[in-house]
């Protein structure tokens, strides 16, 4: 059999609080992904995505911690040293960020920054380096990539920024792409436009993707498996098209009945009443009990545990089990 | 871009023009006659009456300013009445010494500054970090010329190492005169330096918090190549801007510490001319200062150009 | 196509360094008592001195610290623990006239402008720029040379310095109260420009103001001092710390303790001055916290 690609257990992240303690935001996470492979991670702001995949970047913030492993083609990312690490990042894991304006350099030219990555890491000349950053700017649809490649961020529209920041990422063809909302920013027409894009290099590269976001649609497109978390707690898991067609967690019954459609003209959008509850004030027993319309007496008692319903389809919730077993 | 360059020169321009108003009315319009100022209680109505009409005063106001100004723009700036030489010269002469001595002093107080801020930026409340501020607390609040004082204690008089002041000249070759620079451009810098420290430290710590700073890590660079590529460049705007800001300190401190090394620098010859009371030389002199400061300023706001290329497609 | 989801986040603040705190609070202590205790001293020395600060000893000349008085004597004998005390007196003095004086002024023309903008603001601000361009050490002599030297000079020099820096602050200051709700809501209802000033702006903007003149206090001594040290400064025989450096130029090798003793007195006020503002600021002007 095949060694996954990446493979992270148990892995719980903590924030440094105030009064000197430490606030779990992850909890309980376990994924497995093989190469080639693309998991979607959806959940609304505030379920702690976006430290998860900066905890597998290894770039947490200074106030957050992380206990369990991540294991990318077998090595432990948490026990690396930090010299090791930075021969992982962009060589081995891409990321792309949010903001394409702010997670540019304002004060260098996009071509330079596409190549700093190759300079630094694969010890190519700033002259060749120069060169195969334009060489990727084409192959992000970035039109007059020469002319371009010398302008600074500034000078270019949003979706062309994170064309370059899809770019910057792709240039040491890493395995494993990790994408945090990266057309979140984006206006929906150039949406469309990116995605496809990084779903063609991609593909191409045979990378492995790891796509995070609160856009159900967006994940549905682009991802063959989706993981639903909320309050930094896995609630869901399964092959993409079961988990939206047939989900088994109430919340993501709710997250997909909040998704807008083109055909039920005249119904109101629905939404998930209440907001995602602060991490020091969740609800006792399941943490999603004090919004969801299924709730029993017994959801109050304790965490639900984390079940498999058959290999790769698992979910956080005893009364799916009850449906399950019924 | 041109019409940025234009708006600031004509900035320029004005407030100079402004400057040298300010300096004239108060030179001439203040209680005090300048030709019995510089001739003293010897003065005779004839020979004050005769110096009076050689420095142009039984002329109305505005001519005198305006031919100041005509002279000032054609570079004649007067003879000066102690020594009986152009001013221009005498000027030009000083500034041999003051000018070098000023761009040491800036380039020793960057190059103490922007290691040691950028130093505990990095390492934010840890030792380094609080280190580096009770040192930039301490240059601050020590005066220049103090500094000036004990240097000149411990290297010249204790140790012997160096002369107490003075000035070889360039002619006496490039590091003798160098040499006398030294320890008074140290004096000038440690003040200028704590401040600068400072300001380079909560820069580049904003900067750090960017996004963009992450981006380079993720593509693998390490800690201080993240820092020093990314985070140290965009953090140059608000040093280089206190930089100009600090010019104006700079040289009233040079006047300070030319007098503690006794170098025949610009500040000096303000001070003589003020107690020989050649009024025009002081006049002169304070002008040279002021448009100093104010062209520093300006370069400061051309170099933003160059930091900060979001500023060049605006402009 | 894209789902809409209530957005809600957990409070997380991450703790700031205890260090951090208590180096904050240390400004305000050390700076307070440093500063309280020059002051104090300053103020003792209008009524007592260990011995009269103008009394010539020439037999007793450059003897160092304890061997003659606390601090020794300078070069014609004088206590110098005594000049120091009066000197104490001659700089806060000069220095709290000339920052008041500036910041009253400079307050004045920074809330005119806050209100007024348009060509007001234009002049003010090129005047500032004018003043900024002349530091103190010139203007003292320019009025020097025709006002003659002393401590009315050198009040003026420096206040006039300190007009353009107060300006910028509160002008600033003010103009971020004046776009808030509350302000327009008063103008809304029919307060006039004064009314606004008085009622809403100064109050709002005065712990700037007051962070400010403590850390102006220390510039004004430390240009004091320099102006002294030049004989720009208030005219002996009055001991200043600035002067009573420049006599120990000529000694530097027999009494060193004459060139360190005053300005070390320099150093540690001005410090006390920059740890309070520090402390100050962090204390009411939560925005700058941590900087």
């Amino acid at each position: 059999m095949v060694s996954p690609l990446l493979q992270i257990e148990d892995l719980a992240i903590f924030i440094d609080v105030a009064d000197g303690g430490r606030q779990p935001i992850l909890t309980d996470i376990d994924a497995t992904l093989y190469a080639g492979e693309t998991l979607g991670i959806v959940g609304e702001s505030g379920s702690g995505k976006s430290l998860l995949s900066l905890a597998i970047m290894g770039l947490l913030p200074p106030a957050a911690h992380a206990t369990g492993r991540i294991l990318l083609e077998g090595r432990d990312l948490l026990a690396m040293d930090e010299n090791t690490l930075c021969t992982v990042r962009g060589r081995s894991i891409g990321m792309i960020f949010q903001e394409p304006l702010t997670a540019l350099n304002p004060s260098m030219t996009v071509g330079d920054q596409i190549a700093e990555g190759l300079v630094v890491q694969e010890g190519l000349s700033w002259q060749a380096a120069r060169r195969e950053a334009i060489t990727l700017l084409d192959r992000v649809r970035m039109p007059d990539a020469t002319r371009l490649s010398r302008t600074y961020p500034h000078a270019l529209s949003g979706g062309q920024r994170q064309r370059v920041g899809i770019a910057i990422a792709l240039a040491m063809k890493p395995a494993l792409m990790i994408a945090d909302e990266p057309t979140t920013a984006l206006d929906v027409t150039v949406q469309a436009e990116v995605l496809d894009i990084l779903d063609d290099l991609t593909r191409d590269a045979g990378m492995a993707l790891i796509l995070v976001s609160h856009d159900l649609g967006v994940i549905a497109r682009m991802c063959a498996r989706t993981l639903v978390l909320y309050a930094g707690r896995r609630m869901e898991e399964g092959v993409t098209r079961d988990v939206l067609t047939s989900p088994l967690n109430p919340y993501t019954r709710g997250l997909l009945r909040a998704v807008p459609r083109r055909h039920a003209s005249g119904a109101r959008l629905q939404t998930i009443p209440g907001a995602v509850p602060s991490f020091a004030a969740l609800p006792p027993g399941c943490c999603f009990s004090d919004r969801c319309p299924d709730v029993v007496t017994a959801c109050h008692s304790g965490e639900p545990a984390w079940t498999l319903v058959r290999p790769g389809r698992g979910v956080r919730c005893i009364r799916a089990l009850e449906e399950a077993t019924s | 871009m041109t019409g940025l360059l234009l708006r600031r020169f004509a900035s320029l321009f004005l407030t100079l023009l402004a400057v040298s108003a300010l300096i004239f009315l108060v030179m001439d319009v203040l209680p005090g006659d300048p030709a019995a100022i510089m001739l003293g209680t010897s003065a005779t109505p004839e020979t004050l009456e005769a110096l009076r009409r050689e420095l142009g005063l039984d002329q109305p106001l505005p001519l005198r300013y305006l031919s100041w100004l005509a002279g000032v723009a054609t570079g004649d700036l007067g003879t000066s009445y102690t020594y009986g030489v152009p001013v221009a010269g005498l000027i030009a002469e000083r500034l041999a010494v003051t000018l070098p001595l000023a761009f040491i002093a800036i380039l020793l107080s960057v190059a103490i500054a922007i290691p040691l801020g950028v130093a505990s930026a990095a390492r934010r409340n840890g030792a380094v970090d609080y280190a580096a501020g009770l040192l930039s607390q301490m240059f601050i609040a020590v005066p220049g010329f103090w500094v000036g004082l004990l240097l000149v204690l411990v290297f010249s008089v204790s140790l012997g190492w160096v002369p107490s002041g003075g000035f070889p000249g360039w002619q006496a070759g490039l590091m003798p005169a160098l040499g006398a620079l030294v320890l008074p451009a140290v004096a000038l810098a440690l003040p200028q330096a704590g401040v600068l420290t400072r300001v380079t430290r909560s820069a580049v710590i904003e900067v750090m918090n960017e996004d963009f700073v992450r981006t380079a890590r993720a593509k693998g660079l390490p800690r201080h190549k993240a820092l020093w590529r990314h985070a140290v460049p965009n953090a140059l705007v608000p040093v280089v801007t206190i930089l100009g800001l600090q010019f104006t300190f700079l040289i009233a401190g040079a006047v300070l510490v030319e007098n503690v090394f006794n170098l025949p620098g610009l500040g000096r010859l303000a001070l003589q001319a003020l107690s020989q009371r050649d009024i025009i030389v002081m006049q002169d002199v304070v002008l040279f200062f002021a448009a100093l400061v104010i062209v520093m300023n300006f370069l400061v706001d051309l170099s933003y150009l160059a930091l900060d290329p979001r500023l060049r497609k605006r402009a | 196509m894209s789902a809409v989801i209530p957005s809600g986040t957990g409070q997380i603040v991450p703790s700031r360094g205890k260090l951090r705190r208590a180096v904050s609070r240390g400004n305000l202590v050390i700076g307070g008592l440093l500063i309280g205790l020059i002051g104090a001293i300053a103020l003792l020395s209008l009524v007592w001195t260990p011995l009269p600060p103008g009394k010539l000893n020439i037999v007793q000349k450059l003897k160092p610290p304890l061997a003659q008085g606390l601090l020794g004597t300078d070069h014609l004998g004088r206590d110098l623990a005594s000049m120091l005390m009066v000197g104490a007196w001659n700089s806060l003095s000069i220095a709290v006239l000339a920052v008041t004086m500036g910041a009253f002024a400079g307050t004045l023309i920074g809330v005119t402008v806050a209100a007024r903008r348009g060509w007001f603001e234009a002049i003010m601000m090129r005047a500032n720029d004018v003043i900024f361009a002349l530091p103190p050490i010139l203007s003292a002599m320019m009025l020097g040379a025709l006002l003659g030297t002393g401590r009315r000079t050198a009040i003026i020099a420096i206040a006039v310095f300190m007009v353009p820096v107060f300006a910028r602050v509160t002008a600033s200051a003010a103009l971020q109260v004046l776009s808030r709700n509350y302000v327009l809501a008063a103008r809304g209802a029919g307060k006039g420009g004064i009314r606004i000033t008085v009622d809403h702006v100064l109050p709002n903007i005065a712990n700037q103001i007051i962070v400010q003149v403590t850390i102006q206090l220390g510039l004004a001594i430390l240009t004091e001092a320099g102006l002294s040290f030049l004989g720009l400064g208030m005219a002996p025989p009055a001991p200043t710390w600035g002067r009573m450096l420049a006599d120990a130029q000529t000694y530097l090798g027999r009494a060193p303790w004459l060139a360190i003793l005053p300005g070390l007195a320099i150093a540690l006020t001005v410090l006390g001055f920059n740890m309070l503002g520090d402390g100050l600021r962090d204390l009411l002007d939560p925005r700058e916290k941590g900087r």
